[in-house]
Parts: structure tokens; sequence; C-alpha cells
């Protein structure tokens, strides 16, 4: 798929602060979150369910992109829909595959270059020793393609991915084979998300250009030749936000069900999720040629930083992000409009009994964090020695509550942060 | 000029350096490109990018600033020295004009 026909699908909704292929939502997040994100869903479930979730929520979230795809390219062939899946899974950052398939959906899929395998290997490879493969969202993709392709009912392909460059291994590879998979979950769609009215915050007239200068600059980027996107220092996927929260909500309510007594350790591990997102994604970002570029030198203000922060999220497609309250050392109020959680949540589960937006809240108290500690003149190092000297252990400094969660149904969600010691 | 490790979880794959202060980044670009180096679409505005030897080199021409990012496939005990050899080029561009 060419980029100008990848153009031709991709939009962003300027007063939500999101971003579509299609029907199809989607947001761009950094292999350090991805990593994070998907370790995170084993560490709840365990390794063996956590890769079933992840591949139904991959496999159910890429079905509908590529169903739009193909109906929009008028791809009517099995070969014809799989070239095009290839590609659009290439273009988005994920790596290059190669999907081979008879008609009942048996098969396999290589890749020399799938992006999570590939970012485990080069930031963990060299200090474990792992056992498990990590390309559960290829394996799902994999599955959507070839089941749209053969035109197959979702929910009989099953995926075990026997080689992945995680192991060590010189490329991953996915076994498809008949089974008994998960049945198919409802995905979120533009049309059935709702939102409130955009609202301004500070610092509007310096965050909304920076927000165009970065839209203009990801509405260029797509996977190289490998199918990799290396831009900020990091590697990049544009990825379905479908997945991300139905394997974070469908994790949370298994831990609920089944340990109820640890539910609030699952909390706080999705809430890291988003301290990881700011200081990775966000934070190299910041630091980096393409940022310098567009907007200059970073100053030491805690001001600009959060204004800063706002317009990347704003750009990433994670909603409409505000801050109408900020008094610097002391408290920082984030507000959403629209974020990407809390339609997804509602439209699959309906309205919650207590505050499910856990990214974006852990994402608030990393805003105060990197504000308020990080030298950014300095141009620190983004590595995990800073991470946990910010994030871990006694010295955090900054507490979250929750007053409004659009998940609960309220207007907006709203997250006050505030300095504790 | 100095080369510079830039620290994250890459395992070596992202460096920078500067360019002396006053240097024209499009001169040199254009001096880089003659020595080899393939200019690619820009993305961004103030931002060039060239590739050398599978490399991606990056110069913000605010600040003369000058990003290296290696071959993903570079393998690990070689990086140092790639990087090595992308910025020894470049500061024969940069001291040494002309072809």
């Amino acid at each position: 798929m060419d980029p100008d026909a990848i153009a031709a699908i991709r939009t962003h909704d300027d007063q939500r602060g999101l971003s579509f292929f299609g029907e199809t939502p989607y947001v761009y997040h950094c292999h350090h979150y991805n990593l994070f994100h998907d370790q995170t869903i084993d560490d709840v479930l365990g390794e063996e369910r956590g890769a079933q979730v992840r591949t139904a929520a991959a496999r159910d979230a890429f079905r509908q992109l590529l169903h739009d795809c193909f109906t929009a390219a008028r791809a009517q062939t099995p070969a014809e829909r799989i070239d095009l899946a290839q590609s659009l899974f290439a273009a988005m950052g994920h790596g290059k595959t190669a999907i081979e398939a008879d008609p009942d959906g048996q098969g396999r899929i290589t890749g020399s270059h799938l992006h999570y395998g590939l970012c485990w290997r080069e930031k963990y490879g060299q200090k474990v020793k792992r056992f498990d493969p990590v390309d559960a969202v290829t394996a799902g993709f994999g599955i959507a393609a070839i089941e749209l392709a053969h035109r197959l009912h979702s929910g009989e392909l099953m995926a075990v991915e026997k080689q992945c460059l995680a192991l060590r291994d010189p490329q991953c590879e996915i076994e498809l084979s008949r089974g008994e998979a998960p049945r198919p979950a409802e995905v979120l769609q533009k049309s059935t998300m709702r939102s409130s009215p955009a609202q301004k915050g500070l610092w509007e007239d310096q965050i909304e250009p920076i927000v165009q200068g970065l839209l203009q600059f990801l509405g260029g980027v797509a996977g190289d030749e490998r199918g990799l996107v290396q831009a900020f220092n990091v590697f990049v996927t544009a990825h379905l936000s479908n997945y991300y929260n139905a394997t974070i909500f469908e994790a949370m309510h298994e831990l609920e069900r089944t340990s109820p007594a640890v539910a609030g350790s699952g909390q706080k591990l999705f809430r890291e999720a988003g301290h990881v997102c700011v200081f990775n994604t966000f934070g190299n970002i910041l630091l980096s040629p393409e940022w310098e570029s567009l907007v200059g030198p970073l100053p030491d203000d805690p001001e600009a930083i959060t204004a800063f922060n706002l317009a990347i999220a704003r750009s990433l497609g994670f909603g409409h992000w505000l801050v109408p309250e900020f008094e610097v050392g002391k408290r920082l109020v984030l507000r959403t409009t629209t974020n990407y959680e809390a339609p997804f949540y509602i439209n699959r589960y309906g309205v919650a009994d207590r505050p499910r937006c856990y990214v974006t809240e852990g994402a608030a108290l990393a805003f105060a964090v990197l504000a308020h500690r990080v030298r950014w003149s300095s141009k620190p190092s983004l590595d995990q020695n800073f991470y946990d000297s910010l994030f871990r252990g006694a010295g955090l400094g900054w507490d979250t509550e929750v007053v409004k969660d659009q998940a609960r149904g309220d207007d907006v969600t709203e997250i006050v942060v505030t300095k504790t010691g | 000029m100095e080369l510079r490790r830039v620290v994250n979880c890459l395992k070596l794959l992202n460096w920078e350096t500067y360019l002396p202060e006053g240097c024209p980044v499009d001169d040199w670009s254009e001096r880089f490109v003659s020595r080899g180096a393939e200019r690619l679409p820009d993305r961004m505005p103030g931002l060039t990018r060239l590739r050398w030897k599978g490399h991606e080199v990056l110069v913000v021409e605010r600040s003369g600033r000058v990003a290296i990012r290696l071959d993903v496939d570079t393998p690990h005990p070689e990086r140092r020295h790639a990087a090595e050899r992308v910025f020894q080029m470049i500061v024969d561009v940069t001291r040494r004009p002309g072809p």
C-alpha cells in the first residue's frame, strides 16, 4: 500500500484529538510502551492466557481495519487482500510480513523485522533470556488478514509462534491452524465514539501550532523497506487503540473476577503504563532532532514542558487533553474531553462503576514529574536508571486523584495531580 | 567536533554531534550528497534528512545538531565502529569542501 493510499484513509479529528484509518481509531506508541503494555497483560494473566487475550484483541482490532481497507481499495481476491494487509501492517511500523495460507486458513506468517520481536531483542536481548515469543499482535493481524482474504468466520483460526527474534531465532514464524479460538468481540468505531465538546485550557496559542506541525510530520511517516518506523530516537507504531483497550480491560475484568484481592496491583501496573508512555514516548519526542527542528531548544520551565506534552498527546491521537489549572510545584489538573480509553470502555461494557482511564491517569502524574523533576536543557539520558529515580521508590512526590471519568459517565475525565512531599 | 552516544534502551543505535557554529547546512548537505549520501524526503521544515551507507543522518538547521541513526541491522559489536565511520565522514565533509 503506497503512502498516498494510506494518506487517503487516514484522518485526524482536531476537535477530539483522535486519529483514524477509515472508521478505526489509532494512536502512536513507541516500542517502550508496546513492550511494557504486553508484559503487563502477561503479568496480570500469566503468559499463556495473556498471549491468548492479546492475539484475540489484535485479531478483532485488525479485522475491523482490514475490512474497511479492503472495501475502500475494492480488493476482492485473496492475493489482493493479503498483499494489501501486509503493506498496511508494514506502513504502520509493525514490520514486513510474509503470509502464506490455504483457502481453509492453515498456513504461516514470517517476518525478519517484526516490531515487537525486534524491539524486545534490542531492549532486553543482551541482558535477559526469554522463553515465550512476543508477537501476538502480528499473530492476531495475520489471522484477521487470512480470515478476510478467504472469507472465513472469525474465531476458527489459532496461531502459535514457533520462532521469535526475542528468543534469539533468526526470524519470527507463526503457524496458523484450524481450532477453537475466542469468539470475536465488539470494537470501537469512529461513528460510535462518544465525546464532549472540546474545551480550551491553558497555553492554547502555544499548543495548537505544535499540534499542526507534528500532525504534518506524522502524516508523512510510514514504515521503511523493513516495515519499521524509526523516529524520535525510538521505534514507533501506528497502533489500534482497540487493541490496547481490549487487552487492558479484559485483563482487569478477569483479575477482578478471579482475584479481587489483588485487583489494585493490576490498576497500579496499568497506571504505570502511563508513566512509561510519557517518560519514553513523550520524553524521546521532546529530546529528538525532529522536535528541536519544529519547536526549538527545551527550556527548564514546567509550564512550557506541560504545554508541549499536551501538544504531543493531541497529535498522537490520545484525545483532546488540556490543563485548566496549573500551579508550579504544587498542582496540575489534567482534563480530557476525549481520550482513547473511555469511549471503548463504555461501548463494550457500559458505564463503569469505578475509574477506568488508567493510562490517562498515569500520564497525568508523569506530566507533573517530567515538568518538575527533569532538567531538559541538559538533554538527560532517558534510560532505566533515570526512570527508576523518577517513578519508583519513595521519591515520587506526586499523587493523583481521579475526580471525573468519562468511562464512569462523567462529561469529562479530570485528574488532579498534587505535590505530596 | 565530538561524537556523543545518545543513551536510551536501543543498543548504540543513536549518536549525535554538532556542526561547527556558522556552518551553512544547505551547502554542507550538498557536499555530503556529492560524497555519496542520499537525500531523503523532508518530513519536518528545518530538518535535513540524509542516508549514507544505510545509516540515517538528520541535521537540525537552526542549531547544527546532527543525529546519526544507525541501520538497525548493524550487528551490535560493530555499531560503535559504524557510528565512528559516519562521524568521520561528517567531519571530512565539514573540513574538506568539494568531492
